[in-house]
């Protein structure tokens, strides 16, 4: 058997510097969640299928599950910590609300004017089994909408 | 569901990377993206002792094109590939075909030569690497070598890839005036596995054929390039019928696996159908963009 390696890790997660010394082979995921309590991260199928643990490292949408915590030293993470789909009813169970919270982030971050075919194509990220997507689509319309009506009054 | 235990390192510099896997042993894997071998390793099929992460090099993520050729730094990443507009002038299937693998957060960690050194026969790169004739460039082990994309895959998940091996980057000649790539794939999904992928390279004049390399993935253990020379289709217009003809020769090397989805022949007659169909788009759109963040 074979001991096991830690390794010391310092990183930003939502903003606050946090420094461990944690195994190698822990997941980013259980790091967040079990180490620093911030359970807002769902873990759901652990093996990358399903996008529910998505977070932000350095700006970017990676599955936390398929990330180790090594692998995030000297990044920058921003995890799930509230849900605004409630207005449409885009959340059932709840359970994926993060994953795709923080893919729509991700994507309006890079382009706030998506096109509907591209919010289409980034919300196939993360699995939802209760809602059939059409208010979880349609919230992201709306957000896209705000976001880009929002641009175009600063512009104008 | 964790991955087994294993030693993490680091290294600074492709040097030191190298020297790293030569002293880690046989059994020490790179880590690159991490998308096909954190699952392998969680599921416990893969139990590396040792993990030489080169996901930050930056020798290996340099995206270069010159006058004969594209270079491709083996840690850039699917969504770099697809968001390149360098690459996208240039050759733009390379873009459409990013769109293709997995989903967005994957592709923002997944990596081109990650899924070279992966070998598996129903991913994208392999597929599209052999049929533009790239050549996938390695260092460690007993020295730099060079090896052509064609004879780099050995089987499933098996490369030409020697341990203490890494792939460097990966270069692909530049397409000649009236050349055009389309790349293809059937998949339960978008974002699934493809049950076939077709890659297709051809040059046009009026629409009559003066060269085409046909390669199809996912119908065996290796992408198989079916079409390789113009011979015997030289000159003909390309039409309804000849599209016809050339996917029903090509799909007579494939002999592809049944599994319980799909029987062996369905996977033969879904290639041709594919390989028909993209034959018949060349003339029309070159380099169809797939949308993708």
């Amino acid at each position: 058997m074979m001991t096991e390696q830690t390794l010391p890790i310092t990183l930003t997660v939502n903003g606050k510097r946090v420094a461990a010394e944690v195994p190698s082979r822990l997941l980013l995921s259980d790091f967040l969640r079990h180490n620093l309590g911030l359970t807002g991260t769902h873990v759901s199928c652990e093996i990358g299928a399903c996008g529910v643990c998505t977070v932000l490292v350095d700006g970017k949408p990676v599955r936390s599950c398929l990330t180790l915590a090594v692998q995030a030293d000297e990044t920058e993470i921003e995890s799930i910590l509230q849900a605004a789909f409630w207005r449409n009813h885009s959340l059932q169970c709840g359970f994926c609300t993060p994953g795709f919270l923080m893919t729509l982030t991700a994507l309006f971050r890079r382009n706030p004017n998506a096109s509907d075919d591209e919010i289409l194509e980034a919300l196939d990220n993360v699995l939802c089994r209760c809602t059939g997507y059409v208010n979880i689509i349609k919230a992201a319309k709306q957000v896209r909408d705000q976001l880009s009506g929002h641009m175009c009054e600063q512009s104008a | 569901m964790k991955p087994p235990s294993f030693s993490y390192l680091r290294p600074a510099s492709l040097e030191d990377a190298v020297v790293a896997l030569g002293e880690a042993g046989d059994d020490a894997m790179v880590l690159a993206g991490g998308q096909s071998l954190l699952p392998a390793m969680v599921l416990r099929v893969a139990r590396p002792p040792v993990l030489v992460d080169i996901s930050r090099l930056t020798e290996l993520r340099r995206i270069v094109i010159d006058d004969s050729c594209i270079t491709i730094g083996a840690a850039v990443t699917h969504n770099e590939i697809l968001r390149s507009e360098e690459l996208a002038s240039a050759m733009p299937v390379l873009r459409s075909a990013a769109g293709w693998i997995a989903h967005y957060s994957i592709r923002e960690k997944g990596t081109f030569g990650g899924s070279l050194a992966n070998a598996d026969p129903a991913s994208e790169w392999p597929c599209i690497a052999i049929c533009v004739g790239a050549t996938v460039h390695v260092a460690g082990g007993e020295g730099p070598k060079a090896v052509e994309a064609g004879e780099f895959f050995l089987g499933p998940l098996t490369s030409a890839l020697e341990p203490g091996e890494i792939i460097t980057h990966v270069t692909i000649p530049r397409l000649d005036d009236g050349e055009i790539v389309v790349f293809d794939e059937l998949a339960a999904q978008h974002g699934a596995f493809g049950y076939v992928l077709v890659a297709i390279k051809a040059r046009l004049a009026r629409n009559r054929i003066q060269d085409i390399r046909i390669c199809v993935g996912g119908c065996g253990g290796v992408p198989e390039l079916v079409v390789s020379d113009a011979e015997e289709f030289q000159g003909a217009e390309l039409g309804d019928e000849v599209a016809a003809q050339i996917a029903e020769i090509a799909i007579q090397q494939l002999e592809p696996d049944g599994d319980r989805y799909i029987a062996s022949d369905d996977r033969r007659q879904m290639a041709a159908e594919l390989i028909r169909r993209n034959l018949l788009k060349l003339g029309s759109k070159p380099g169809q963009e797939k949308i993708g963040a």
